[in-house]
């Protein structure tokens, strides 16, 4: 079976997956897979959240779209409308599902859409009807001109087979996903470093990032012009330790990390080296 | 499971065309379009070229990566502002009441083919009666649909210049500091200062350690390649190499992969410029016997004889010039807004590594005083001897290309390579020797003559760029009538004088052939409907621009045979077909076509290809990729130079580059705009204009939209839903980025309806409040369709196109034609839509939008 391997880190928001998806189903009738697409309905969207500040603001771009479940909401809402096809494409039947919210209301991921106008729950159908046709992929990931999405064989998202960790979107929801994640956008702290006069950027210092309550340890090192950038796992508030060769150690205490943040330019003192 | 049975119905009938998005192959059923693709390679059919770097390989992807405009051909070939008939602006009569002060805001009624081409006809044959062939004057948008058959360069040019009318040029308003500017140093005035990038691929993917990308955003811009570059870009980040980004805004190749932003007031550049070349000097980390032997003028003692003392650039870098300023990155902080500590690590840094260095093109060179930016950014590269391996200059399009060898792929050519004039057999050249360029459109109707120098889109040498043009010329008349290819005229700043330029009087008659309804079709008298290449056939290779640029996309090689896709829309013609039967009412028709027709132009066109497929072959398949050209040596930009200046000299009087420019020390002396030696010089609206900014505090940032080729396809839903801003109204507005200090100091927030202004005009935007701007500057990019409240008198253009705001003044003493259009300052607030609403009752109802065809 096949899945969705979506790579958030490289998406560039470019619009080319839901426009392909757009193109393929909108005005287009593939029943009985899927009827026409309805206005403002995104099947695949980007969103896009602006995190930070200043020059060491990032924004996360996330694709989502329907995430094929194996313990999926929607069909649980409407077994009789909604099911799941062998090669785990989870469909819902645009005669079956006529008039049924519920489809609509059961998902967790808001990536069913309800179209007024023909009355029905619709969503992503992986492009069923094309690979039935013989297409190799959905549109959204042939369109896709840096890898964020690509067709992958289920058996191959081994962690041995991977270039970084698989991980599950909202595994909170518990609807077991069969669309995989890998480097979803973390919670960061971010800054940079310059001496306390404000002259010299400060390159490979160590940057320590700790929960105060958990005490899990996250580090880095300062770049070229002095910028560090450290993922963390778990929300929460953090201190932050800068440690450079000839500085004087600094550390920075009850960093509120329940969202990214920077620090924007760290000052460090000299370390009199003669006395 | 439930199959879809019908895989027939499904797939369609597969056909290919090219966009300026990229190649696309286009399913079609009973005759309409259900779906438009990526172009896919088959493995099996493509012997692939590759580039090996420390054991990691770059091969370009199968399918071709389009821009974000290159799939909604569904939606726009059937779009409801499709031009569908010839129409005529109901209280235009050619035989009576003209009422040109009724253009953008009279409606149009349908009227016949036979119609228009009679009006046509009359008009055109009134004119050159009256007032002789000069006072025809044709134009056209430079981002039309893809061709090469169907292009300005092919039907277009052959009509006029058979005809014989006044052209109005564009000046290379893309990279017009460059023109205007790095000319002086290096020459290479028909590439319009850009020289020519070949292999740069190979040398930034071998030999740079570091990328400096300066006022450039590749990975959106790269023009006609499509998102190309964007796994070129993570290939370059695995070999290690550090990318910073020095942009007033954090540009998409920024947040994609840069390791440090950058932001810079937009027109300091020269500033910062300044600082580098100071840090090197002082520090003794540059180039000095590259300069010595490749270059005039760095120092005192390579300055031309007969030059006085003083005028050397590190004279005035040091502080010993006629300034006694020192450029120390901490003078260039206080104007730039960059810490001296990161322009001197940055400094460092560039001297230490081999770095690439992006800067032609882009929004610093098509400011004020620009000239001086694009020369200090040359002399930065000159300091870091351009063309020794790793050092390169590039730009963020028509810069970067796989293996190109001109000899074993051998195509139709690019866009500018002529389309049938290459295949015709006789050319007639233009008998009327008056051309315009199109910044001084208003001057031409506003006055009765005057005279200003600075070359065009088809200068070839110095001597054309100095020669002063005389208008009207010599036995020429003011131009009476104009005919648009296209329903942009690309963009002119000051949108609110081009109108008033086209309501004059004086042009009697204003034609526009076009797809869409839009932007200055709303001012035309006629209206014809022309196809988008989805309608026709035509033979292109992607993203080919001529054989005046090397080819600029890091994809495979291809050629293209549009295979018609649709039947035209409405009545539309091919533009070619519309000037043949007007050629026709002249007894040209066989002079303009020599009796081919569409397909026995594009036969001909084939037979000079080396492709080695039949004609009926290709037009069956739709496409061929030529294989990897075999034992391929690169030969970098500027190598030969590099190695050998006396043997390869450049264009120059000299022969060297001239950091001293002895073509304006020549003709202008020490002069304080344009200066012999490159230097920094504040503009008159920008970052330092003092008092402007009280009134103005807000830099304009007119980078290029992401979801509009320029200013087409802002229609598409499938884009404009994603980006505009929903009004409280429910209208789309243009995004305007402002940063979040900006935002509070004004009471805004994000989607907030702002109004934004100055004293050229006023436009109507949505908030995004966001520190992808820097502090100070806002983006209020160009190309949104307009909707003037009042039909363009200076009323909010609701449609929010930034170019109601920007500057048409000269870039300099050195080019009078213009040129200033990005240094523009401008304030905003919040809107007040209820008040607008009554105070513009029809224009807020839609009377005036361009795409009103009712009015």
């Amino acid at each position: 079976m096949k899945t969705i391997l979506v790579d958030p880190s490289r998406c560039l928001q470019c619009s080319n997956c839901w426009v392909a998806c757009k193109d393929e189903h909108c005005g287009n009738d593939w029943s009985p897979i899927s009827a026409p697409q309805g206005e403002d309905q995104w099947w695949i969207r980007v969103e896009e959240t602006e995190v930070a500040s200043g020059a060491h603001m990032k924004l996360h771009r996330v694709p989502i779209l329907c995430q094929h479940c194996k313990e999926a909401p929607c069909m649980a809402a409407a077994p009789d409308a909604v099911y799941r096809r062998d090669d785990g494409l989870v469909v819902i039947d645009p005669k079956q599902a006529r008039g049924r919210q519920e489809i609509f209301e059961a998902c967790p991921y808001g990536v069913v859409y309800y179209n007024a106008e023909l009355d029905l729950p619709q969503k992503c159908t992986g492009c069923a009807h094309l690979l039935d046709a013989g297409y190799q992929a959905p549109r959204c990931v042939t369109a896709c001109p840096n890898d964020a999405l690509a067709f992958v064989d289920e058996g191959d998202l081994a962690p041995e087979n991977m270039y970084a960790p698989l991980e599950v979107f909202h595994p909170e929801f518990e609807t077991q996903p069969s669309v995989a994640y890998v480097r979803l956008p973390r919670i960061f702290v971010a800054g940079e470093l310059a001496t306390q006069d404000e002259t010299g950027c400060i390159e490979d210092a160590l940057v320590t990032a700790w929960h105060q309550v958990t005490g899990d340890v996250y580090e880095g090192y300062s770049s070229t012009f002095g910028d560090f950038h450290i993922d963390v796992e778990a929300p929460g508030f953090y201190s932050v330790e800068f440690f450079a060769e000839g500085f004087k150690r600094k550390t920075i205490t009850d960093i509120d990390l329940r969202e990214s943040r920077s620090l924007g330019v760290v000052k460090l003192w000299p370390r009199l080296t003669n006395c | 499971m439930v199959h879809s049975e019908d895989h027939e119905r499904v797939r369609g009938k597969m056909r290919t065309t090219c966009s300026t998005a990229g190649p696309l192959q286009v399913s079609v059923r009973d005759g309409k379009m259900i779906r438009v693709e990526p172009l896919q390679f088959d493995s099996a059919e493509v012997d692939s070229w590759q580039c090996d770097v420390n054991g990691k390989t770059y091969k370009p992807p199968l399918t071709h990566p389009l821009l974000p405009w290159g799939m909604i051909g569904k939606q726009m070939a059937y779009s409801e502002n499709r031009v569908m008939y010839p129409m005529k602006r109901v209280d235009w009569d050619p035989k009576g009441e003209r009422n040109t002060q009724n253009r953008g805001s009279s409606g149009y009624e349908r009227i016949s083919w036979d119609e228009a081409f009679n009006i046509i006809e009359s008009e055109m044959k009134r004119v050159i009666e009256t007032y002789g062939n000069s006072a025809l004057s044709e134009f056209y948008s430079a981002h039309p649909e893809w061709g090469f058959l169907h292009y300005f360069f092919s039907d277009w040019v052959r009509f006029w210049d058979m005809i014989g009318s006044t052209h109005i040029d564009f000046s290379p308003n893309s990279w017009e500091g460059w023109s205007a500017g790095s000319t002086l140093m290096w020459g290479h005035w028909p590439a319009q200062g850009i020289p020519a990038a070949p292999d740069t691929f190979f040398d930034v993917s071998e030999h740079d350690d570091l990328i400096v990308l300066w006022g450039v955003d590749p990975m959106f811009h790269n023009l006609y390649g499509g998102v190309d570059q964007a796994r070129l870009w993570r290939w370059w980040k695995e070999l290690g190499k550090e990318v910073v980004v020095i942009e007033p805004l954090y540009n998409e190749v920024a947040l994609a992969v840069a390791d440090r932003w950058i932001p810079i007031y937009p027109g300091t550049d020269g500033a910062m410029a300044e600082a580098i070349a100071y840090v090197w000097i002082t520090e003794g980390t540059f180039e000095q016997e590259y300069l010595d032997t490749h270059c005039i003028g760095f120092d005192e003692d390579h300055l031309p004889e007969g030059v006085p003392a003083g005028l050397s650039f590190k004279t005035h870098i040091l502080g010993k010039g006629s300034d006694k300023t020192p450029k120390t990155p901490e003078w260039a902080a206080e104007k730039c807004g960059v810490p001296a500590r990161i322009i001197r690590r940055l400094a460092r840094e560039w001297a230490a590594r081999p770095t690439s260095f992006w800067v032609f093109t882009g929004g610093a060179c098509r400011r004020q005083f620009a000239e001086g930016f694009t020369r200090l950014a040359a002399t930065l590269g000159m300091m870091r001897a351009m063309g020794k391996p790793g050092s390169n200059m590039i730009g963020p399009f028509l810069s970067l290309s796989g293996p190109f060898d001109d000899v074993n792929q051998i195509g139709p050519g690019g866009y500018a390579d002529g389309g049938m004039n290459s295949v015709c057999k006789d050319y007639r050249n233009n008998s009327v020797p008056q051309r315009l360029t199109f910044q001084k459109l208003l001057k031409s109707v506003e006055e009765d003559e005057f005279e200003y120098f600075g070359g065009d889109l088809f200068n070839t040498s110095a001597e054309e760029y100095f020669n002063v043009r005389k208008y009207p010329t010599d036995g020429c008349s003011p131009i009476r009538l104009f005919w648009q290819r296209g329903s942009s005229c690309t963009n002119p700043p000051d949108r609110n004088q081009h109108l008033k330029f086209l309501r004059s009087p004086q042009i009697e008659a204003f034609f526009v052939s076009a797809p869409w309804f839009d932007r200055e079709c709303r001012m035309a008298d006629l209206v014809l409907p022309t196809t988008t290449m989805y309608e026709r056939e035509d033979f292109t290779e992607p993203a080919r621009c001529g054989k005046y640029i090397p080819p600029s996309y890091v994809g495979l090689r291809s050629a293209i045979y549009h295979q018609r896709c649709i039947e035209p829309i409405g009545e539309s013609m091919t533009d070619m077909d519309i000037l043949a039967e007007v050629a026709d009412r002249f007894g040209l028709k066989d002079v303009y076509l020599e009796g081919n027709s569409e397909e026995d132009f594009i036969r001909k066109i084939y037979a000079n290809t080396n492709i080695p497929l039949s004609f009926e072959e290709i037009q069956k398949k739709g496409y061929y990729v030529w294989p990897a050209p075999k034992d391929y040596k690169p030969n970098k930009q500027f190598n030969d130079f590099y190695h050998d200046p006396e043997n390869n000299p450049m264009p120059t009087p000299t022969g060297k580059v001239e950091i001293f420019s002895t073509l304006a020390w020549e003709k202008y002396g020490d002069h304080p705009e344009i200066p012999p030696y490159p230097k920094y010089i504040p503009e008159l609206e920008g970052a330092e204009s003092t008092e402007l900014k009280e009134k103005y505090p807000l830099q304009q940032l007119l980078a290029h939209p992401k979801f509009r080729f320029h200013g087409k396809y802002n229609d598409c839903t499938w884009l404009n839903e994603a980006y505009k801003v929903k009004g409280p109204d429910g209208y789309k507005y243009e995004p305007v980025l402002i940063h979040p200090d900006d935002a509070a100091d004004r009471g805004l927030k994000d989607n907030d309806i702002v109004v934004v202004y100055n004293d050229r005009g006023t436009a109507l935007g949505g908030a995004v409040v966001t520190y992808r701007m820097k502090k100070g500057v806002a983006q209020f990019t160009y190309g949104a369709w307009n909707d003037p409240l009042d039909g363009g008198f200076g009323a909010p253009d609701r449609g929010g196109d930034g170019q109601v705001l920007t500057n048409p003044s000269p870039m300099s003493a050195h080019h009078p034609t213009g040129g200033a259009y990005n240094s523009s300052l401008i304030e905003i607030k919040k809107a007040d839509l209820d008040q607008l609403a009554k105070d513009y009752p029809e224009g807020w109802s839609g009377k005036y939008r361009t795409w009103n065809k009712e009015g």
